[in-house]
C-alpha cells in the first residue's frame, strides 16, 4: 500500500518536473537575478517589474529571488544560489549591510557582476549602489514644505532615532526647508518606533504638547497613517487649522489618501527607476568592451559612484498617482 | 509478522517515498533545467538548509518526546549576537566566547524545560514565550544593528572547509549520525519514544520523565546555538533577523521526515531525509526560475502530506494492534472455554 502510494507520488513528481519543463523553456538567453528581502512587498515588486522590463529590451529573462521576511542571511544564500546557477548578473538589496557582504564578495570573486541597490552593503565589492539618496530625498521634501507653507512652517517629525538613512532624510529637510524660507522651523520630534499604532499615540501627543505644529514629517513608511489618526484626535484634519501631514510612502491607501487631499503629500521614491537602472549596469558589466573596467577587471564599465534614482513630491491631481495605483505585472 | 517488524517496514516505505520524490524532483528539474546537480550548485544546496537542519535534529527529539520548541530559531540570532559581543565587544579569546555561547544557549533550553516540567503548560505557549522574550532581547541589545568584524580564525567555523567539504555540513553529518545512534541504541534516549507514546505510562514505569524532558530542551537548544555560532562565522556577521522563521522549516523537515508530530515515532534518518527533500526542492525553485511566490505553496502541501500519512500510518498501526489484541483476547477464551469442556 505504502509503496504504491510512493510510485504515485513518485510519478505526480516526475509529470510535476516535466511539465514545468516545457513550460519554462530551458534558459538560452541571458539571465540575471534579483534578490529581496521582505518577497512580494509592494514596493520591491516594482523594482523588479523594472529589472523584467529592461531585461525584455534586449531578450534577457530574469528571475526574483529572497525571502518574505527580514532575514538577511537568507538573502545571502540566494545570491549564492544564483551564482552557482551562473547567472550573468545580481541585483541585491541588502536587509542587513554586513550580512551580504561575504556572499556578494563571492559573486564578484567568481565574476559574477553584483551590485546593489535600495539598501546598501557599502563594504562589499558591489560594482555600485543604485537607490534613493535619502538627503537629496529631505531636502526635496524640505523644499516642498517651505514652498508651501513659507515662513510659516512649523514643523512635527516622526521618526525612528539612530538609523543613519532617517538622519540623513531629516538633516536634508532642515536644509532644504532652510534654502527657501529660513523662518520655518522643526519644532519637535517624535519616535514612532516603526510602529502604525505608536505614531498615533506619539504624534497625538506632540500635537497637543505644540499646538503651533502645521505640518508633521514622516521621516519614513510606517508612521503616515497614524500622524493622519493624530490629526483626527486633536481635530485638526481639517479647516484653517488643518496640520498637513507629508508621507514617505508609494503605499496604495497614502496614494488614495492624498488623491483625496487627506495627505498634504508624499515623498515617492521610484523603485521602477531602481529596477531599470540595476539590469542595465549589470548589462553593462556583463558586456565587456575594448577596455576593461578599471576598478572590476574582466567587467564592463559602470559608474562607481551612487546612482541616486531621487524622488517625486506627489500631491493632489498629480498623474503619476494614478500610475503608481496600477500594480505592476510581474 | 510482529508488530514491531510492521512498524519498521511502513517506516522504510516511508523512507523510500521521500527518497524517491527526492530524486525524481532533483533529476526531473536537472534534466529539463540544467545546473541542479552540479558540484557547485550541490554545495550552495546543502549550505542552504545546514543550519535549519542542525536545529532540526535538536527538533527531532523534542518532538518524539510529544513536545516542541518553536524558540529555537531566536535561539540561533541570540547565540550569534553573543558570541559577537563576547568576542568582538568584551574581547574573550575565540574557544573562550564559543564555548560560553553554547553554555548560554544550553541554558535557555534548561529554562524551557523547567517551566514546561513546573508550570506544566503546553511546550508551545513556554516555547513561543521565549522565541517572542529572546527576539525583543536580540533586538534590544544591538539596537537593531549588526555586529561584524570577526577574526579569521573564527570565520573558518563557518567558511572554512575539510576535505573540500563545508564545516558546518560536516558538523551536521556528524551530528546526525552520532546522535542518530544514540536515539536508535541507547537506552536514555529511546526512553523518549516511550515518554512519546505515553507519558503517564512512561510515568508509571518508572522511567524519570521531568529530567528526559529536560534534557531533549537543553540538547535542542545547545544545538540551535551551535547553529547560530556557525553561521556568525559563515555570514561574517550577527544580525537579529538571521534565522527569521528557521524553528518552522525545522518543523517542517521533521515533519515531512516521518515523525509523528504527536510524539512517539521519528528516527534522526527521516529528519535527515526531510531536510534534503526540502533543500532540493528550494533549489529547484532557484534553479528553474519558477516564481518564489510558489515555494511556500510546495513546502506547505508536502508538510501536510507528510502529516496526513504519518496519521494514517499510526491509525493502522493502532487499528492493527487492536484487532491483534482481540484475536489474543479471543484464543485465550476459546482455550478457557476448552479446559473447562474438559
Amino acid at each position: 500500500m505504502i509503496m504504491r502510494l510512493g510510485k504515485k507520488i513518485a510519478g505526480v513528481a516526475l509529470a510535476f518536473s516535466v511539465a514545468l519543463g516545457s513550460a519554462v523553456s530551458a534558459q538560452e538567453n541571458e539571465h540575471y537575478g534579483m534578490v529581496v528581502f521582505l518577497k512580494g512587498s509592494e514596493f520591491f515588486n516594482w523594482a523588479y517589474a523594472g529589472f523584467k522590463d529592461a531585461a525584455a529590451t534586449v531578450g534577457a529573462t530574469t528571475e526574483l529571488q529572497g525571502p518574505a521576511d527580514w532575514d538577511a542571511s537568507a538573502e545571502s544564500r540566494a545570491v549564492d544560489q544564483l551564482v552557482a546557477k551562473g547567472v550573468k548578473g545580481i541585483a541585491v538589496t541588502a536587509g542587513d549591510a554586513d550580512t551580504l557582504t561575504v556572499a556578494v564578495n563571492a559573486a564578484i570573486a567568481a565574476g559574477v557582476p553584483t551590485l546593489t541597490f535600495d539598501s546598501d552593503s557599502p563594504k562589499s565589492d558591489r560594482l555600485l549602489f543604485i537607490g534613493t539618496n535619502n538627503y537629496n530625498a529631505g531636502y526635496a521634501a524640505g523644499v516642498a514644505i517651505a514652498k508651501i507653507y513659507g515662513d510659516d512652517a512649523r514643523v512635527g517629525v516622526s521618526l525612528i532615532p539612530g538609523l543613519d538613512s532617517i538622519n540623513h532624510r531629516l538633516q536634508g529637510f532642515k536644509d532644504g526647508m532652510a534654502s527657501v524660507a529660513s523662518g520655518a522651523k522643526v519644532v519637535a520630534e517624535v519616535n514612532d518606533e516603526g510602529d502604525l499604532q505608536k505614531a498615533e499615540t506619539v504624534n497625538t501627543a506632540m500635537l497637543q504638547a505644540n499646538p503651533e505644529i502645521n505640518v508633521i514629517f514622516c521621516t519614513h513608511g510606517n508612521p503616515a497613517t497614524g500622524a493622519l489618526a493624530a490629526t483626527r484626535n486633536v481635530g485638526r484634519e481639517t479647516g484653517d487649522n488643518k496640520v498637513g501631514v507629508l508621507a514617505w510612502s508609494i503605499d496604495a491607501p497614502i496614494l488614495l489618501g492624498v488623491e483625496d487631499g487627506e495627505y498634504l503629500a508624499t515623498v515617492a521614491q521610484n523603485p521602477y527607476m531602481m529596477g531599470v537602472q540595476s539590469f542595465w549596469a549589470l548589462w553593462s558589466a556583463a558586456h565587456p568592451t575594448q577596455f576593461d573596467s578599471l576598478t572590476h577587471p574582466g567587467m564592463g564599465h559602470v559608474p562607481t559612484a551612487d546612482l541616486d534614482t531621487g524622488v517625486a513630491i506627489l500631491q493632489q491631481g498629480d498623474a503619476a498617482i494614478q500610475s503608481l495605483l496600477t500594480p505592476p505585472q510581474l | 509478522m510482529s508488530s514491531e517488524r510492521k512498524k519498521m517496514k511502513s517506516t522504510t516505505s516511508q523512507y523510500l517515498g521521500l527518497i524517491a520524490v527526492t530524486l525524481v524532483v532533483a533529476v526531473g528539474f536537472h534534466l529539463s533545467f540544467g545546473n541542479l546537480l552540479t558540484g557547485a550548485n550541490l554545495r550552495v544546496l546543502v549550505m542552504n538548509m545546514v543550519f535549519e537542519g542542525i536545529m532540526a535534529i535538536g527538533m527531532t527529539f523534542v518532538i518524539i518526546m510529544g513536545g516542541i520548541d518553536l524558540s529555537v530559531a531566536s535561539v540561533f540570532a541570540f547565540a550569534e549576537i553573543i558570541v559577537a559581543k563576547l568576542m568582538i565587544e568584551a574581547g574573550l579569546p575565540i574557544f573562550v566566547s564559543v564555548v560560553l555561547t553554547i553554555i548560554v544557549c544550553g541554558m535557555i533550553g534548561l529554562l524551557n524545560g523547567v517551566l514546561i516540567v513546573l508550570l506544566r503548560v503546553h511546550p508551545l505557549i513556554i516555547t513561543l514565550g521565549t522565541l517572542l522574550t529572546l527576539r525583543g532581547v536580540n533586538l534590544a541589545i544591538t539596537d537593531g544593528h549588526s555586529i561584524s568584524g570577526f577574526a579569521d580564525e573564527f570565520l573558518f567555523l563557518g567558511q572554512g572547509r575539510i576535505f573540500g567539504v563545508d564545516l558546518p555540513i560536516w558538523f551536521f553529518g556528524i551530528a546526525a549520525l552520532v546522535l542518530g545512534l544514540a536515539l536508535a541504541h541507547h537506552r536514555f534516549f529511546r526512553q523518549i519514544y516511550f515518554i512519546g507514546g505515553s507519558e503517564r505510562s512512561a510515568r508509571f514505569s518508572g522511567v524519570n520523565v521531568n529530567r528526559v524532558k529536560i534534557s531533549m530542551y537543553v540538547l535542542c537548544s545547545t544545538l540551535a546555538g551551535c547553529a547560530g555560532v556557525m553561521a556568525a562565522a559563515k555570514f561574517g556577521t550577527a544580525h537579529w533577523g538571521h534565522g527569521n522563521l528557521s524553528e518552522l522549516k525545522a518543523i517542517a523537515a521533521v515533519a515531512v521526515g516521518g515523525a509523528d508530530i504527536m510524539g512517539g515515532s521519528g528516527t534522526l534518518l527521516g529528519t535527515v531525509l526531510g531536510v534534503i527533500f526540502l533543500a532540493v526542492v528550494h533549489n529547484a525553485f532557484v534553479t528553474s526560475a519558477i516564481s518564489p511566490f510558489w515555494y511556500d505553496v510546495v513546502n506547505g502541501v508536502m508538510l501536510l502530506l507528510a502529516v496526513l500519512l504519518s496519521r494514517f500510518i499510526s491509525a493502522r498501526n493502532q487499528r492493527e494492534l487492536q484487532s491483534a489484541k482481540q484475536k489474543k483476547l479471543d484464543l485465550t477464551s476459546i482455550k478457557h472455554n476448552a479446559s473447562e469442556e474438559e
